[in-house]
């Protein structure tokens, strides 16, 4: 094992840094040190330095401990929490969809996923809601989520299932969500979703020229845009308390505009109000080349993203940032607490944090009644499938993805980002294996991230006081 | 008189009167323990892995009739009063005699059903303790004095200390309990007085009338040995568990030096044995002389999404496993509920070998 203490260097503009992967924090330190460091094998060592290294090791930093063996800290209890404490279903009442999306997951772009017209039956979906209570004895609230496809194009199983589990098992606070394009709201459905408290998701990429692009109905050539916008009018003035549980799902094709999308969503007064979830067009299991977003995208986003940490160090007021960056504001605050957290060292028994724990936190029910970690997992990959309605659980699959570490667990044992990892099976999954190439490309993407991350925490510190190092 | 008895609901915190109702006042007949469907349980070893009986009905059972006398506590799962609670009152009016309320925030609507009804009913406010504190002295105690408290909640402290009492009682000991549970006093037992729980003494008063309430157990009851379940519990141990304010283990501590110091905790803080020493010796002045780990885990991650005390209940294999792991450390002696009685075996040499003639 590398002996060299456990650390990770790096610079913003001509000031230095050092993170002490044992203790979790962050220190600024002087070039001398910062080039003594990154020269492991420099002998010289003057005076100066030398001491520096002594006072930060009194204080407990530089250990060279590293994680001996990986093994995520759930692993012996995990069939007790499979058995006691889920606390989310999310099922996908049909496979089918009534719009042709250009980036959908069922386009026909990726590996071995298109679109159906298979249903789930209300048997299956029962047999679900009995699984979950079965297997949340621990949880009182318990989220019911519909997925499809469009879900509402199967509604009586959404509704009857809805019934079945308020009747059946009284003693849960239950919590429904549903995942929709917008095109196939009746009154007979919304009052159903208002009357039973849905928090909806509604996908919309932008104004009419960018959201139809993509989002075209399946037997014309028609885009959706009008139809979703008519709908969301129709919730705002006549089911208030929907409108206020709704929020919309952007997503950012290589042909989207950020600016123009950006406007519209600020300016358009019938969705001002609501909250955005913006993401890029998957790359997981893409079959062929992987969307690259456009550069003036990039940039427009990096200024948004910047005025974000002008909002932290208090240049900017909150009201200036983008609806579009929300999101990635409020995770920057959440992520400039975590280096308070001292920590005692890292355990010889530990885990990268990527994964979560397979099937207790969103279990994903196909049509089929077959279990995976979440929606954003391929339901016809068998690495990642993890039971189904008539076998329950299957453990041995449930373990190797919460020890995802245990891939090339050499990589992880000495890897300075493992508090901050963020790899799961969505993003290593081969549909047949877990694949090592995969996790090779995530790790180069997420210590960039994590590196990003912890540059923007000095910068925003600055302005209050990181501790110094020498 | 119909003794009948029904429980109003049966979770983790009723638990101790299914588990102990051979030990019930006024010869209730606890034959029924009221569910909802939803909460994952079908029978009683759901709720804490032990023996099953066939107790436990759900809520519109048709098994649940002619009840005679009624115990509510504040429900531990999700329930709506409007819904579960009052509508069964309504359904049973005609039979129900006595109702004894343990839900604090309910206890006034359930008391107006009562009156309307001519319905007995009974609370904590019936239970109280008052001392006389004129004397200011601290006695020194003859009995021996065994205190349990604990790390955090949901260690079922209770049932460890009514164990422990059966455990004495059984082998003929003149044994006393001040338990922690508001219900203590149906199982026969006394509760923790609320004098100590109030704001109407300052924390010198309520040491002086705890350690007064201590002597007059043992003038009035002569026993052989007085258990005391301590509420909360000692702070500041493993940072993954909140603890509570310690400052009744603080009071009782000064009150009365204990001759045995049990702890209840989760199943993960069993860890640093060592630490968990010190403080319990440190800051209270204790001995620590067992650890008792039931088989739920805090879930510290889903505690920060939720803004709320999430737990896990672990299997048995894993809970003993992790035992026989923490017990090579030799500190302190780690048990579960399938060697409680090692520990109360334990004890009782303890006490035998102090050869004192106040003593056992
Ligand atoms: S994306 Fe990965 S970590 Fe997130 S829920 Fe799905 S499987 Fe779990
Ligand atoms: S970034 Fe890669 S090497 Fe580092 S902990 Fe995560 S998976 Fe392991």
């Amino acid at each position: 094992m590398n002996d060299s203490p456990f650390i990770h260097l790096f610079n913003v503009a001509d000031e230095y840094f050092l993170y002490d992967v044992n203790k979790n924090n962050i220190l600024q330190i002087d070039f001398l040190l910062f080039k003594y460091f990154v020269n492991k094998n420099s002998k010289e060592m003057d005076k100066s330095i030398y001491s520096s290294i002594e006072r930060l090791k009194k204080r407990g930093y530089l250990s060279c401990n590293k994680i001996e063996k990986i093994e995520h800290p759930m692993s012996k209890i995990i069939q007790s929490y499979l058995t006691s404490k889920l606390q989310s279903i999310c099922l996908q009442v049909t496979q089918d969809c009534n719009l042709r999306c250009e980036y959908c997951v069922y386009s026909g772009n990726y590996l071995n996923r298109s679109h159906d017209k298979k249903i789930m039956s209300l048997e299956t979906a029962q047999n679900a809601i009995d699984f979950l209570i079965q297997n949340s004895s621990e949880s009182d609230r318990v989220c019911i989520g519909f997925y499809g496809g469009e879900p509402l194009l199967n509604f009586d199983v959404i509704k009857d299932t809805v019934l079945y589990a308020l009747e059946k098992y009284p003693g849960k606070n239950y919590y429904f969500t549903l995942t929709t394009n917008g095109t196939v709201f009746n009154e007979n459905y919304l009052s159903f979703l208002e009357e039973h408290k849905f928090s909806i998701t509604i996908s919309i990429d932008g104004d009419q020229k960018i959201h139809d692009m993509n989002r075209k109905f399946k037997d014309s050539d028609k885009g959706s845009f009008y139809t979703i916008m008519k709908n969301i009018e129709r919730i705002k003035e006549s089911y208030p308390n929907l409108a206020k549980r709704m929020m919309f799902s952007v997503v950012l094709s290589v042909s989207s505009d950020f600016m123009g999308c950006n406007e519209f969503f600020t300016n358009t007064n019938i969705l001002k109000e609501t909250e955005l979830s913006v993401s890029t067009v998957s790359n997981r299991y893409k079959d062929g080349e992987h969307n690259v977003q456009k550069e003036n995208n990039i940039i427009s986003q990096r200024y948004e993203l910047f005025k974000c940490i002008l909002i932290l160090i208090g240049k900017l007021d909150e009201s200036c940032c983008s609806k579009m960056v929300k999101n990635y504001y409020y995770k920057l605050r959440e992520h400039y607490k975590q280096f308070y957290i001292t920590e005692n060292g890292v355990k010889p028994i530990s885990h990268p944090s990527g994964p979560c724990i397979p099937g207790a936190f969103r279990l994903f029910v196909n049509v089929d009644g077959n279990f995976f970690p979440c929606e954003k997992v391929s339901e016809i990959s068998s690495v990642s499938k993890i039971g189904d309605l008539k076998n329950g659980f299957f453990y041995q699959n449930i373990n190797t993805i919460l020890n995802i570490g245990k891939l090339g667990d050499d990589m992880c044992k000495e890897c300075w980002a493992y508090r901050y990892c963020k790899v799961c099976v969505a993003s290593v999954d081969n549909l047949t294996n877990l694949s090592i190439e995969k996790k090779k490309d995530c790790c180069k993407r997420i210590k960039k991230e994590v590196e990003m991350m912890m540059k923007e925490y000095c910068f925003v510190s600055k302005y209050n006081a990181i501790e110094e190092g020498n | 008189m119909n003794n009948r008895t029904t429980l109003l609901f049966a979770d983790r915190e009723t638990i101790a009167l299914m588990r102990y109702k051979s030990k019930l006042v006024n010869n209730m007949d606890l034959s029924n323990a009221v569910v909802l469907t939803g909460w994952g349980t079908k029978n009683l070893s759901d709720i804490d892995y032990r023996e099953n009986d066939n107790s436990i009905r759900f809520y519109n059972s048709e098994d649940i009739f002619n009840i005679g006398t009624l115990i509510i506590s504040e429900p531990y799962r999700y329930c709506i009063l409007e819904s579960n609670i009052l509508p069964f009152l309504e359904n049973n009016k005609k039979t129900i005699e006595k109702i004894f309320c343990y839900w604090d925030s309910q206890s006034k609507t359930i008391e107006t059903f009562c009156k309307k009804y001519k319905i007995e009913f009974y609370n904590n406010e019936n239970e109280k303790v008052i001392i006389e504190n004129k004397n200011k002295n601290l006695y020194q105690l003859r009995v021996p004095i065994v205190y349990i408290s604990s790390i955090s909640e949901m260690s079922d402290k209770f049932l460890c200390q009514m164990e422990m009492f059966n455990y004495f009682k059984e082998k003929g000991y003149n044994v006393q309990l001040v338990g922690t549970k508001s219900y203590s006093k149906l199982l026969g037992i006394k509760s923790f007085p609320s004098f100590m729980i109030e704001n109407y003494f300052s924390n010198t008063e309520k040491i002086i009338a705890f350690n007064h309430y201590l002597k007059y157990i043992e003038d009035i009851d002569n026993p052989d040995l007085i258990i005391i379940g301590i509420p909360g519990g000692i702070n500041g141990f493993i940072n993954e568990v909140p603890g509570y304010f310690d400052d009744l283990q603080y009071l009782v501590s000064r009150a009365t030096k204990p001759d045995i110091t049990i702890i209840c905790g989760l199943y993960n803080e069993v860890q640093e044995a060592e630490k968990l020493s010190s403080i319990i010796e440190n800051k209270y002045g204790w001995r620590l002389d067992g650890v008792f780990i039931n088989n739920m885990l805090f879930d510290l991650q889903l505690s920060k999404i939720y803004d709320k005390k999430e737990y896990v209940k672990i299997n048995n294999e894993v809970v003993q496993q992790k035992i026989i792991e923490a017990n090579q450390n030799k500190i302190t002696s780690f048990y579960s509920y399938e060697n409680l009685n090692k520990l109360y075996e334990s004890i009782e040499d303890k006490l035998i070998s102090y050869g004192n003639e106040n003593l056992i």
